[in-house]
């Protein structure tokens, strides 16, 4: 009979250590959830709240031509770091003997990502800048952007590629396909949700820098929408002017635009929007991974 | 027994992971249009001398192989392209292996790869192909909907039909029934049946009374040697080597 | 410790079954022996209600294996041995219902003896005794050797057999109102000779255990 009471009193004793540990969880869980309610919430809703049609002109008073070049600029990073992330992502998953080179290279993207943003920036604008001799453009911006999104697209494919069932190269290889006809036609295809994921979180990254882009992409925008001659500085398609995005307008807007009566207006309204964005951006990684992994029949 | 030529001449096969001698001077002749079953313990090496026939082994790291393999009379380490090589001599894995496309697309993978380009001409494969793995009514109208969905006894007719589409002299078999429910073992085996009629087949497996039913000769493996290669009907009646004996009736004593 | 425990300990109890019906079936033999010598009644209605026990065995032991082959799918030397098992048993049951109509035939000649006894037989019953006996011990050996020597050893039984017919034969012609009696010798002569031959039956399949080697 004593050891029946010790048993029950341990088992409640076990209990009551589960149920309040499930509420710290739980706690914990909520809180997350309310900071960022409460943050974003904040942030959009003062944005709102202080919005006025001409915000979304396109003009010097309005924030349209910072959130094109923000656009602009981070699918420019994409156009570079994604085929280079990839391509080094493939060569760390199926080409790279395990050595004392592999893991240098390892540890050097590793480092790479938790570069200093302001780092990166001051990288940049001494290398795409002062040594090419060229103004404040876009294109440094989106250089000094890569070097950020680089390694976190190089881990993605890698780990999307290593995650991958083995029977899908062995099963390519054995029907007499070459390496890189079993890469490109079976493997990365089949990483292809995790890869497009990736992608878009760094594009998310990238909609946020600013201390990457102060010295690169510039802190002043002048575009004129009738100008289409690429060549041109007014133009807005050219890459090589300079760019002021969302973010560094926020900063911009708070610091020395003070000159500007609405300067409080515009950076409450752009945070708000760019919130907006990488909150939208996180939301479509997601729905997108879903779709694709459905597609692909339920791969984990 | 006529005189047969062999398909697959072995001699002195020997082969290391690293350090570990895996295979200890495996001899022996595989006949074409058999079913050749390898039986034998785990680790007994049986799984890798079939890896051998199609130079799979290659994909893994350190290893050294020694002896011959010949193919038709010619070696295949020294004077085939692997490449080559596995368009001839074909695998089905333990694991059902189907890419994560469509039925089609699976089937249309090798054909693909040998420069097929036509609808036509890709739609005869994969049609023909299917019907020989057996399982052409059953996915002829979900054909462009995802391997994955099916159950693991239909992908694994997949990936036969997607082996048979490159029209093969050989298929290896790793065990290819040891993942799935007893009815579709039942089907595959009967399906291997119909193929020996054309192809060669080797068959690894751990099931001695699939062995016993469906292959013409045997061959026992034990710590990476070959100790009873014989037809199958006598090795399993009356087996020389006294170890085939203690393994096949399951008492190791 | 080798796996399959159960099975082996069912490989066991068979042998055993076997071998009990074997001895059982020896003991009958020299008492059928002795009731033909003695025409002894008695012994000879003990003996014809002595079969059911022989096939109570030969039908148990053949389920035995039945079920085995079902439940434990043999291969090999154990396959080998359970399939000669299931018709070695036939035999031996054939042998033990010969004992039986022997002894009817006795049972009769106790109440109308004849006066000319063929001695031969007495010798006959002897080499089949023997045979069946070897038979046995060969099987239980796996002794090739002594399995072939009895299937030899059936020339003998086979000679002796011609010879007692034609012995029976005279005596019909000479003492005719005893034919009844000469009859029923040579329904005896007759068993007799059956009963080696399927003691040969059994040591056929001896060979086949031991190394394989089918009795076509």
């Amino acid at each position: 009979m004593r050891n029946d009471e010790r048993m029950k009193r341990r088992i409640a004793r076990a209990k009551r250590a589960d149920a309040a540990m499930t509420g710290v969880f739980y706690s914990v869980g909520g809180f997350f959830l309310l900071l960022l309610i409460v943050l974003a919430g904040y942030i959009i809703t003062k944005g709102v709240l202080d919005f006025y049609p001409e915000l979304l002109s396109f003009t010097r008073q309005g924030i349209g031509n910072q959130f094109f070049n923000t656009v602009y600029l981070v699918f420019l990073s994409l156009v570079i770091s994604v085929p280079l992330g990839a391509a080094a992502g493939v060569y760390m998953a199926e080409y790279a003997r395990p050595g004392k080179v592999t893991t240098f290279l390892r540890i050097c993207i590793e480092s790479l990502s938790s570069l200093p943003s302001i780092v990166v920036g001051l990288f940049g604008y001494l290398v795409f800048i002062l040594m090419t001799g060229a103004k404040w453009n876009l294109m440094a911006g989106a250089l000094a952007v890569s070097i950020l999104s680089l390694p976190l697209i190089t881990t993605t494919t890698e780990d999307a590629l290593r995650s991958l069932p083995k029977g899908y190269k062995e099963g390519s290889m054995s029907l007499g396909a070459t390496h890189w006809r079993t890469i490109t036609k079976v493997m990365l295809p089949a990483c292809l949700p995790r890869i497009i994921t990736g992608v878009i979180l760094a594009a998310g990254r990238g909609f946020g820098e600013a201390a990457a882009l102060l010295y690169t992409a510039g802190q002043s925008t002048n575009i004129n929408w009738s100008n289409w001659d690429i060549t041109s500085p007014t133009c807005p398609l050219n890459p090589f002017r300079p760019g002021e995005t969302l973010a560094l307008h926020i900063w911009v807007m708070r610091t020395e635009g003070s000159l500007n009566p609405n300067s409080a207006a515009i950076a409450n309204f752009s945070s708000a929007v760019l919130i907006i964005m990488v909150l939208g951006f996180s939301l479509l990684a997601r729905m997108l991974t879903r779709r694709l992994n459905k597609k692909q029949g339920g791969l984990k | 027994m006529e005189e047969q030529k062999a398909k697959f001449g072995i001699r002195d096969l020997t082969l290391f992971y690293g350090d570990f001698q895996a295979l200890k001077g495996i001899s022996i002749d595989i006949y074409a249009r058999e079913i050749t079953a390898l039986i034998g313990p785990s680790g007994c090496g049986k799984s890798t001398f079939l890896k051998t026939l199609n130079r799979m082994n290659d994909l893994e790291p350190n290893v050294t192989i020694g002896g011959s393999v010949l193919l038709d009379g010619t070696d295949v380490y020294a004077h085939l392209d692997a490449i080559e090589l596995r368009k001839r001599v074909s695998m089905v894995f333990q694991q059902p292996n189907p890419f994560p496309k469509s039925v089609y697309e699976n089937v249309a993978y090798g054909p693909r790869i040998n420069g097929v380009r036509k609808k036509n001409d890709l739609d005869e494969i994969v049609e023909r192909s299917l019907r020989q793995a057996a399982i052409w009514d059953e996915v002829k109208d979900r054909l462009h909907k995802n391997a994955l969905g099916l159950s693991g006894g239909q992908q694994q007719r997949i990936c036969i039909a997607r082996t048979l589409a490159v029209e093969p002299e050989v298929i290896l078999m790793d065990e290819p029934t040891s993942a799935l429910d007893p009815i579709s073992t039942m089907k595959i085996e009967d399906l291997a049946m119909e193929l020996k009629k054309d192809y060669t087949i080797v068959i690894v497996t751990h099931n001695m009374q699939q062995a016993s039913r469906i292959s013409d000769r045997t061959a026992f493996f034990l710590l990476g040697e070959m100790l009873e290669y014989d037809e199958t009907m006598k090795l399993f009646s009356t087996p020389q080597n006294p170890k085939t004996e203690a393994y096949i009736t399951g008492r190791f004593g | 410790m080798s796996p399959r425990i159960q099975y082996a300990k069912e490989l066991e109890k068979l042998d055993r079954d076997l071998l009990e019906m074997g001895v059982a079936l020896e003991a009958a033999i020299e008492r059928t022996a002795l009731a033909v010598e003695t025409l002894d009644a008695a012994l000879a209605e003990e003996l014809i209600e002595g079969d059911d026990m022989f096939d109570h065995m030969e039908r148990s032991i053949e389920k035995y294996c039945i079920d085995l082959v079902v439940k434990q799918a043999p291969i090999a030397s154990d396959w080998r041995r359970i399939a000669s098992i299931m018709r070695i048993v036939g035999d031996l049951e054939r042998i033990a219902d010969h004992c039986s109509d022997i002894s009817l035939y006795v049972r009769k000649l106790s109440q109308n003896p004849a006066s000319l006894v063929p001695e031969g037989l007495k010798e006959t019953i002897l080499v089949m005794k023997s045979m069946v006996r070897d038979t046995i011990t060969a099987f239980v050996q796996l002794d090739t050797k002594l399995a072939a020597d009895v299937v030899t050893r059936d020339e003998i039984v086979d000679e002796r057999f011609e010879g007692t017919m034609r012995e029976l034969c005279e005596s019909m012609q000479r003492r005719p109102d005893e034919i009844e009696a000469y009859v029923d010798y040579v329904l005896i002569n007759k068993y007799i000779e059956r009963m080696a031959d399927h003691a040969v039956n059994v040591a056929e399949w001896i060979p086949y255990i031991a190394s394989g080697a089918y009795r076509m």
